[in-house]
């Protein structure tokens, strides 16, 4: 057996109320694939950090080669060739793929920075990994899969050796997922070391040579794939079985509370026409980028729509502004949480009520903290929000439980319909069981609830209806969902050739 | 325990503000009293220059800015910035000034000049509406470039109203009533207390409890933390910017009825230069950055004493010339925004250095 290149031994991260990270122990091979599990808040990103020298560790040692090393900062770690790719990538949204991966490192000549040079050897990187767009089209028109090969490519121009991936099919369709795990395994076959965070089985099983799990900031233990099968990890992972992942249900239909008539925005969607019933949960699929966002955002006033008609509860309705809508009785949980669902700075508990801090209040003016802490805390305790209480910071929360923040925030503002993008993106297995058994429960309370999701088994199981969108269509609604199959969803998905 | 913590973090930098106030005073209170000294030794008459009623006394000339830092607060809380204000106050004052003489041919002098104070608000409003209206319309262009523009352009508005003269009302005695509102007092416990700064913390009362105790002050925050998330949780991220905006330029037009008492009841073209710098660094060493979202109008009143606190200390006790006075009040600024960064550095240096150490033993 190879001995490994990295060695993390005993590493403790304390954060002001938090012990994050409590003597976990790590090694890593060259040429292997090793995958990180456990639940949200397990400790597994901030293992990271401490790895890359963003967060210093208050106990432990780091050995590279042998060697001990101290991750003084971050540019340490990639001297070292250690790289790490996080969900959120666009790192420069309006500079070229080529300054994206040469950025911090551009070749020079003199005083000046050669960009042919750049976008030649950046174009050498994109085709190592199989990447098919141009090193000169800008980032931030790129899909987010493909942002994603940037980050890579950048990875590898710095010559990374080992190579960190945080959850990085989190927000990709299967399709893309599978782009990426190919690219994957031919940079482990070149003998780079690679580490993945994922709450997705297929992600472990399909492309993890070993795997670690963490719960509660302890270690656990590592083991060869084939060792363990899913019921074993998650048991691993959650301490104990989880019964009923998707919650039985019987779906009540009732009045038709929403309407999406020809709805056209020029660029981003055309002719988009659905509908949703109280008490339905309907399932809105495709791969990414099929414009099923912009549709929702434009429904609900966050951006607008050319022609078309909106009916809410029987009324046509041109909503300006989020705010119109969700007087209306419309809640829309936004697809990026960091950026669109959050206050990172503030506390959990201002958080979740921003959006009724109107009912927070004495004499319809001052707010009450106590009635803020009442509400979130009952939110807080609905979702099992991971967190020493109410008041912690939403930004020092790890990813999944932002995201349980985020739904909250959807559910006290009690909605008729909610809308929900990607909800349980960066959600483990255990918080995801209770976002379902949620959505039921809104369900059978009559709300109706439009799903928006690229995971496969979500949308088949939790949607009484499905519509699928591509390239800015809906090409197809699924009404008998307990006989679909994943393939002809698929084949809905994909982009058609247009017969002119 | 969980109040105690969010009491610290509320006071920290209150704390610190407070620190530096007392230092500052205890420092030129013996600068002072070693001056004394000397004029004693000397067989001199002792005039203690820096005490409490002096400084109260004298606070006039710094809260001229101190209702725009006011209003500045505002903008910089929601993590914009206005660098018109000063030209703001200028047209405001312009503008009274010159309606004041129609108006008085019209009707009674009083009410003339309550009019044109009426006029001073309402312009004052108006160019903070043109203001917010761009800043929120064309999101694209920063609005210090946005206001850098309005400003010249106000400022141009104030010469096309007055061309280079001074204006003035002589033998008015209902504009000379403008001085009063500068120089005037009250008695208060034997005390006399200048009605500017009764003045000013009305309106500082009224800023902090709307920043801080009311749904307002919430949205304010949001908007400056993160507007996109704070647009989608139900907050008119447009409307409500214009709205302070307009409130930022009616405390510009309140600032230039002072200052118009301050020279003498005149008003002239140029007046009130560089009054946004100020009003920006006392909101900014109150705690405001102009990242936005947080800050606390505690800070500013503290922080529009101490610059008081400085100026008068370092000139009347040192005798320093303006511009060095200027100088040091730079440097205290440029400090309190390091100091924070400095901390932090500090404390992971010393993690990186434990590890070092650690490294070396095993
Ligand atoms: N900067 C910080 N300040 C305070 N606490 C923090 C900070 N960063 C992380 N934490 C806490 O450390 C714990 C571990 O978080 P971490 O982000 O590592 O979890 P994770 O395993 O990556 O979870 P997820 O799967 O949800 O991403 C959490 O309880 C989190 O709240
Ligand atoms: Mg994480």
């Amino acid at each position: 057996m190879a001995a490994p290149i990295l060695e993390m031994k005993h590493i403790t991260k304390i954060f002001p109320g938090v012990k994050a990270l409590d003597g976990v122990s790590f090694d890593l091979r060259a040429g292997e694939i090793h995958a990180i599990v456990g639940e949200n808040g397990a400790g597994k990103s901030t293992f990271i950090k401490v790895l890359t020298g963003v967060h210093q560790p208050d106990g432990g040692e780091i050995i590279l080669d042998g060697k001990p090393l101290v991750m003084a900062n971050p540019n340490i770690a990639i001297q070292h060739g250690i790289a790490a790719i996080y969900q959120h990538a666009a790192s420069y949204p309006d500079m070229s793929v080529a300054e994206n991966i040469f950025i911090g490192h551009e070749f020079r000549t003199g005083p000046f920075i050669s960009w042919v040079k750049a976008r030649k050897e950046a174009q050498k990187l994109l085709d190592s990994i199989g990447a098919n767009f141009s090193p000169n089209a800008s980032v931030g028109a790129l899909s987010v899969a493909q942002q994603q090969m940037v980050e890579i490519a950048k990875a590898l121009s710095q010559n990374a050796r080992i190579l960190i991936m945080d959850e990085p099919t989190a927000a990709l369709s299967k399709k893309e997922s599978e782009e990426l795990y190919s690219i994957a395994r031919s940079l482990r076959d070149k003998g780079v070391a690679i580490i993945l965070i994922s709450h997705r089985f297929e992600d472990i099983f399909g492309l993890a040579d070993r795997c670690t799990v963490f719960r509660d900031a302890h270690y656990i233990g590592t083991w060869d794939i084939d060792e363990v099968d899913e019921s074993l990890l998650v048991h691993h992972m959650v301490g104990h079985v989880i019964e009923h992942y998707y919650p039985e249900r019987t779906p009540h239909p009732g009045d038709e509370v929403l309407r999406v008539e020809k709805l056209s925005r020029t660029g981003y969607f055309r002719d988009v026409s659905f509908s949703l019933r109280a008490g339905e949960i309907v399932g809105l699929t495709g791969l990414v980028g099929a414009g099923r966002t912009e549709v929702v955002e434009a429904l609900c006033g966050v951006t607008g729509f050319d022609s078309g008609k909106v009916i809410v509860e029987g009324r046509e309705q041109k909503y300006k502004d989020p705010k119109d809508s969700m007087a209306g009785g419309i809640g829309l949980l936004p697809e990026d949480r960091q950026k669109q669902g959050l206050l990172l700075p503030w506390s959990i508990s201002k958080n979740i009520t921003l959006p009724i801090i109107d009912k927070c209040t004495r004499a319809r003016l001052f707010m009450s903290g106590k009635a803020e802490k009442t509400i979130s805390n009952k939110e807080k305790e609905q979702l099992a929000i991971k967190a020493p209480d109410v008041e912690t910071a939403a930004g020092t929360l790890s990813g999944g439980n932002q995201q349980k923040v985020v739904i909250a925030k959807q559910l006290a503002a009690s909605s008729r319909i909610i809308i929900l993008d990607e909800p349980t993106k960066g959600v483990d297995i255990g918080s995801k069981a209770a976002i379902y058994e949620l959505m039921a429960e809104l369900a059978a309370q009559g709300v109706a609830i439009l799903m928006i999701s690229s995971e496969m088994p979500e949308v088949m199981n939790m949607s009484d209806r499905i519509y699928v969108m591509s390239e800015g269509h809906v090409t197809k609604e699924f009404t008998d969902v307990k006989n679909l199959t994943q393939q002809q969803i698929l084949e809905a998905a994909m982009p058609q050739e247009r017969t002119a | 325990m969980k109040a105690k913590k969010a009491l610290s973090r509320f006071l920290r930098w209150e704390t610190m503000l407070i620190v530096l106030l007392v230092v500052l005073w205890l420092v030129f209170d013996a600068k002072d009293a070693s001056l004394q000294a000397a004029r004693i030794a000397k067989g001199r008459r002792a005039t203690d220059i820096f005490n409490f009623t002096n400084m109260l006394n004298g606070m006039g000339p710094y809260l001229l800015y101190s209702f725009m830092a006011l209003g500045m607060s505002l903008i910089l809380g929601m993590g914009d910035i206005d660098i018109s204000v000063g030209a703001i106050a200028a047209l405001s004052a312009s503008v009274m000034g010159t309606v004041y003489g129609p108006f008085k041919k019209a009707m009674s002098p009083g009410l003339a000049l309550a009019l044109a104070l009426l006029c001073c608000v309402m312009t004052g409003a108006a160019c903070g509406f043109l203001n917010g209206f761009l800043v929120t319309r064309f999101r694209e262009l920063f609005p210090m470039i946005i206001t850098l523009g309005t400003q010249l352009f106000y400022r141009g508005f104030c010469y096309l109203l007055l061309g280079g003269d001074t204006l003035q009302y002589k033998d008015d005695a209902a504009w000379a009533g403008l001085k009063k509102l500068y120089s005037g007092s009250v008695s208060i416990g034997g005390l006399s207390v200048p009605t500017m700064l009764i003045w000013f913390l009305l309106l500082a009362l009224m800023f902090f409890v709307f920043l801080h105790l009311t749904t307002g002050g919430r949205r304010l925050f949001a908007i400056g933390t993160n507007r996109v998330t704070a647009r989608y949780s139900g907050i008119r991220v447009d409307s409500f910017e214009l709205c302070m905006f307009v409130i930022c330029g009616v405390t510009a037009a309140l600032s230039s009825m002072f200052y118009v008492g301050s020279v003498s009841a005149t008003v002239r073209a140029d007046a009130m230069t560089g009054y946004e710098m100020y009003a920006i660094a006392v909101a900014v060493l109150g705690g405001f950055s102009t990242g936005g979202g947080k800050g606390n109008i505690v800070g500013v009143v503290l922080s529009v004493i101490i610059f008081g606190v400085m100026k008068k200390g370092l000139g009347t006790v040192f005798g320093l010339p303006d511009s060095t006075v200027n100088l040091a009040v730079g440097l205290v600024l440029i400090a309190s925004s390091v100091l924070p960064n400095l901390l932090e550095d500090l404390s992971n240096w010393r993690r990186v250095r434990r590890q070092h150490a650690e490294a070396k033993l095993s």
